[in-house]
């Protein structure tokens, strides 16, 4: 199978969905961007995120109870799958080299 | 518990598929419910319509599951209509010509309106300010303050002395100016909103000795420094200084201004000048702007009204006197008619034809299109039988077509703005006008071209997407058969009503033409060609040295005749009271005339001619008091004052005025001479009864031999200091003034003919489509004419025929409609030219050359083309 890249919201999204399991849907993973990353997100951006992520095979989603502030209406819920961990592990393995090398490096700033 | 606005759901419903909506719905009540309770009620709704906009994005996602065809059938109308664009390009472009030059017309008219209506809408109180007017701008000092007291609907009034005119200032002792300055009472900029930028708008004129500048006027006279505290010197009718302070500087005027000023001095510098104290309490005296605010609501008319009350208490029980409240809003474009006046003016009646004119010229451009529709329908007729036979409905049939006119009226509008875009520079140019002002009203434009747009593009495809969509796929799809009489009937229609506007707007240009013609070359019983006039500015110190100047003048080689006058032709003469010997007048200062004053040698360098009697000499003292009469003024004494004035000369006559404030009179001499008629106004006016004396006035008169006139300019600007003038060298051609006099009625007349000339380039345009279709339609027809011996010009004929028998129709229709409003039109000259049976016979003729000329390409194509070719097919 084709490698995919994920981009830098999307593995954003999934690192947080993976650790609000089992209440990560939507409107939780917005507020956790915006407490802990302090990024303003619209909700809509989020849903693109998750959906492609879904499609991608990373996610996969179940719809979990109702509340009375959604007026009724159930909440999707998502869970990370197998592939979708592999899939981070490999980012962060990846990312943690070039963090390393870069550490390793000397600068001179004046 | 807060649940979204229910717009809601119906928006959402529009991008999301059934599917997705139930969680989505269900994350935005939430994240609304907690918004709400943090940011209250406003922003939670802000908020929430961004979020539920910004859902658009999952449009796709939503309807990749759903079957609607409507989008594919959208894009199939487009890709068909684009192609019947490109195969019939000769339609499509006239069409797009024709609508693109229509809507450019429009839209650059359209700015032009917006500038002009634009005017003095942005005093606060503008709405109940009011300005005082009879036959001029300006009306008596004594008004106002009566107004204001005695009335109590009166808020506040102001009055100002429209321009001191060229007045020395000096900066410094090296560095003055020559200006023309505002007189205003110290509520001038809390009654106008022109805003300050240093300075205390209640204040800044409360010191009789202050003065307030425009922030071009501080830059020119101190650069960066502040000019607030600085003193200046302004030369004063005695011949000495005044020292002036400046205490406040203000933001250029608007150009959307009807008053245009760049320095303001206080009203009460009038109490120092002797001449304006004694005006200022005069009441015949009309000479000072004046404004009113009224209460909300008060009624202007009454106030106005009361005016003749108000003469009546003060300044005589039997007289009777008229003004007008002109809203100050209004009074850029309605107070046109005035005789003289301070304020920038536009008119009316040209905004109110230039404005028929863009409507014309769209109209023109419309049925273009509509025609060249429905005459291709025919074409179409096969493609809407097979759309219908495959289960198209008529709706959707509408909907194809309309999506096909609205793409090409797009595509004209496109043209339409880059013609606009172009020609802005020129027009700016050529009209003397700034378009890009409009610009400052972009919100109302883009409105507004918007609903242009839209009444254009359902005006041009109702009818034919109706037409069109109407034929039977039966009849549609048998060979052979294409009659359609009724839109026929109704494009016959269209062409005659197209074409009776074109003929009128020929009838309506070579009119204008002719009048403008006949007053650039009418008889104007003076002649000012090289002659040049110099102010001299101060009338003192001109006389001192008068002797010297007209001497060193006159020994200029090519140097005819130097003369001194008060007034020139095209300048307006003054009405004063003027007693005749002999006569019972109603008043102690007998009636009132206008008079002209000229100066030594004055009649001999304009080239009056003097039919009895003689014109004024100089050297005779006597002179100083003599009087000649122009041959209306003669006529005019002889009707009111009896048939002993058929003789007039050798008969006294006295010189009242009243500006020192009480009528007195000035002097008393006999009449000399009578001249010739001469326009002493432009010629939009009639000549009036006028009496001549001599009055002594600060310009030079000089009429040179043409050559010359350059070595007589710089031999007085090289003796300008020497002679004593107070004020800049400067000079003028008395011919280059009087002509501009007309520059703004030959300009617009102008534009009126251009924009004739592009309504019926468009009606034209029409026509040659037309006529395209029509012998499209016969070819075949023509060919078997041809194969039974028809020769070509018996073709020619009865294919013409068919088309003049409409224009015919165009031009009996369009005649007595035409020859009606420029009737009208002639009567707003005070010299017209009468109408004649020449200019109807020629605009027909024209009408019908135009007509010959734009279809013969066609018929003769049609009537020369090999009948073997044409019926090959059968």
């Amino acid at each position: 199978m084709e490698r995919e890249n994920i981009g830098e919201l999307e593995e954003l999204v999934m690192l947080i969905a993976g650790w609000l399991h089992p209440e990560a849907y939507a409107v939780s993973i917005r507020k956790e961007l915006l407490s802990k990353m302090d990024r303003k997100v619209v909700l809509s951006s989020v849903h693109t995120v998750l959906n492609r992520l879904e499609k991608k095979g990373y996610l996969s989603s179940t719809f979990g109870e109702s509340t009375p502030e959604r007026g009724g209406k159930r909440k999707r819920c998502f869970t990370i799958t197998q592939a979708g961990y592999e899939a981070l592990k490999s980012v962060h393995a990846r990312r943690e080299q070039l963090y390393a090398n870069f550490l390793n490096t000397n600068f001179n700033f004046n | 518990m807060h649940s979204p606005p229910s717009w809601f759901q119906k928006m959402l419903s529009w991008f999301i598929s059934q599917e997705l909506q139930e969680e989505i719905s269900g994350d935005l009540n939430e994240t609304y419910h907690e918004l709400r309770q943090r940011k209250g009620k406003l922003a939670a709704n802000v908020y929430f319509l961004i979020e539920v906009i910004s859902f658009s994005r999952m449009y796709h996602r939503g309807r990749q599951y759903q079957s609607s065809n409507t989008l594919s059938m959208i894009q199939n109308y487009i890709k068909v209509a684009l192609r019947n664009l490109l195969n019939n390009r000769l339609t499509s472009s006239i069409n797009i010509a024709g609508l693109g030059v229509g809507l450019a017309c429009v839209i650059v008219i359209f700015l032009y309106l917006t500038v002009e209506t634009s005017y003095d809408k942005f005093h606060e109180d503008g709405k109940n300010i009011y300005r005082l007017q009879h036959a001029y701008g300006f009306i008596n000092a004594q008004a106002a303050p009566v107004y204001e007291r005695e009335y109590a609907d009166v808020v506040s009034s102001l009055r100002i002395n429209p321009f001191i005119r060229n007045r020395r200032i000096h900066i410094s002792e090296t560095e003055a100016y020559t200006e023309d300055i505002l007189m205003a009472e110290d509520n001038f900029f809390t009654f106008f909103s022109f805003p300050i930028v240093s300075g205390d708008p209640a204040n800044c004129l409360s010191d009789k000795y202050s003065l307030v500048i425009s922030q071009t006027m501080a830059r020119k006279y101190y650069g960066s420094d502040s000019p607030i505290g600085k003193t200046v010197e302004i030369d004063d009718p005695r011949g000495d200084r005044t020292t002036l302070t400046i205490t406040g500087v203000f933001e250029d005027v608007p150009y959307h201004s009807h008053l245009q000023f760049d320095l303001v001095m206080p009203f009460a510098l009038a109490e120092d000048d002797p001449r304006m104290a004694g005006m200022l309490k005069s009441w015949p005296n009309d000479w000072i702007g004046t404004y009113l605010k009224l209460e909300e609501g008060a009624d202007a008319e009454t106030l106005a009204g009361e005016y003749l009350n108000i003469w009546q208490k003060y300044v005589d029980p039997s007289d009777s006197a008229l003004i007008e409240f002109m809203p100050l809003e209004d009074l850029y474009l309605e107070s046109s008619h005035l005789v003289s006046d301070y304020a920038d003016h536009g008119d009316k009646d040209q905004v109110r034809m230039i404005m028929a004119i863009a409507i014309v010229i769209l109209l023109i451009a419309c049925v273009n299109f509509i025609n060249l529709s429905t005459a291709g329908a025919n074409k179409r007729s096969k493609e809407v039988g097979l759309r219908k036979t495959l289960g198209a409905q008529r709706k959707q049939l509408i909907r194809q077509f309309l999506i096909e006119s609205t793409l090409l009226t797009f595509i004209a509008f496109v043209v339409a703005l880059c013609l606009v875009v172009v020609s802005i520079p020129y027009i700016n140019r050529a009209a003397d006008i700034n378009l890009y002002h409009a610009l400052s009203k972009l919100d109302v434009i883009i409105i507004s071209i918007c609903g242009i747009l839209f009444l254009t593009t359902l005006g041009t495809s109702i009818y034919p997407a109706l037409v069109l969509s109407s034929f039977k796929p039966a009849r549609a799809l048998r060979p052979g058969s294409h009659s359609n009489s009724t839109s026929g009937l109704l494009r016959r229609g269209l062409v005659v009503g197209q074409f009776a506007i074109s003929v009128a707007l020929i009838i309506a240009a070579l009119i204008i033409y002719d009048q403008m013609n006949f007053i650039q070359s009418k008889e104007l019983g003076f002649d000012v060609d090289k002659v040049v006039k110099f102010q001299f500015g101060s009338t003192n110190q001109l006389q001192n040295n008068w002797n010297m100047v007209k001497n060193q003048l006159a020994q200029q080689p090519g140097v005819q005749l130097v003369a001194n006058t008060r007034h020139l032709p095209g300048d307006n003469a003054y009405y004063w009271g003027y007693k005749f010997d002999g006569v019972e007048h109603a008043e102690h200062y007998g009636d009132s005339w206008r008079g002209f004053y000229l100066g030594e040698n004055m009649m001999e360098t304009i080239g009056l001619e003097v039919t009895m009697g003689r014109p004024f000499d100089a050297s005779k003292p006597m002179d100083s008091a003599a009087f000649v009469l122009n041959e209306s003024g003669w006529k005019r004494a002889i009707d009111e004052y009896g048939e002993d004035w058929k003789e007039p000369i050798g008969k006294t006559i006295e010189y009242w005025t009243a500006s020192s404030g009480e009528w007195a009179m000035v002097k008393r001499g006999v009449v000399i001479g009578v001249v010739k008629d001469f326009h002493h106004h432009s010629l939009q006016r009639p000549i009036e009864p006028i009496i001549m004396h001599l009055v002594k006035s600060s310009n030079i008169v000089v009429k040179t031999t043409g050559a010359s006139a350059i070595d007589v300019i710089r031999f007085a600007e090289s003796n300008w200091s020497q002679w004593g003038s107070p004020v800049d060298f400067n000079y003028e051609f008395v011919q280059d003034t009087f002509d501009a006099h007309y520059t703004t009625e030959r300009r617009f007349n102008t534009f009126i003919l251009v924009f004739c000339m592009i309504a019926i380039g468009i009606a034209c345009l029409g026509l040659y489509g037309l006529s395209v279709y029509a012998t499209q339609q016969r070819i075949k027809e023509i060919g078997v004419r041809k194969t039974l011996g028809a020769s070509v010009p018996t073709l020619l004929k009865m294919l013409s025929f068919d088309f003049l028998k409409l224009v015919g129709i165009a031009i009996i229709t369009a005649i007595p409609v035409a020859t009606y409003f420029m009737d009208q039109w002639l009567d707003n000259f005070a010299y017209r030219i009468e109408l004649s049976v020449w200019h109807v016979f020629i605009s027909a003729l024209a009408a019908v050359v135009i007509a010959q000329i734009t279809i013969s390409y066609n018929t003769l194509k049609a009537a020369m083309a090999n009948p073997t070719k044409v019926l090959r097919s059968e």
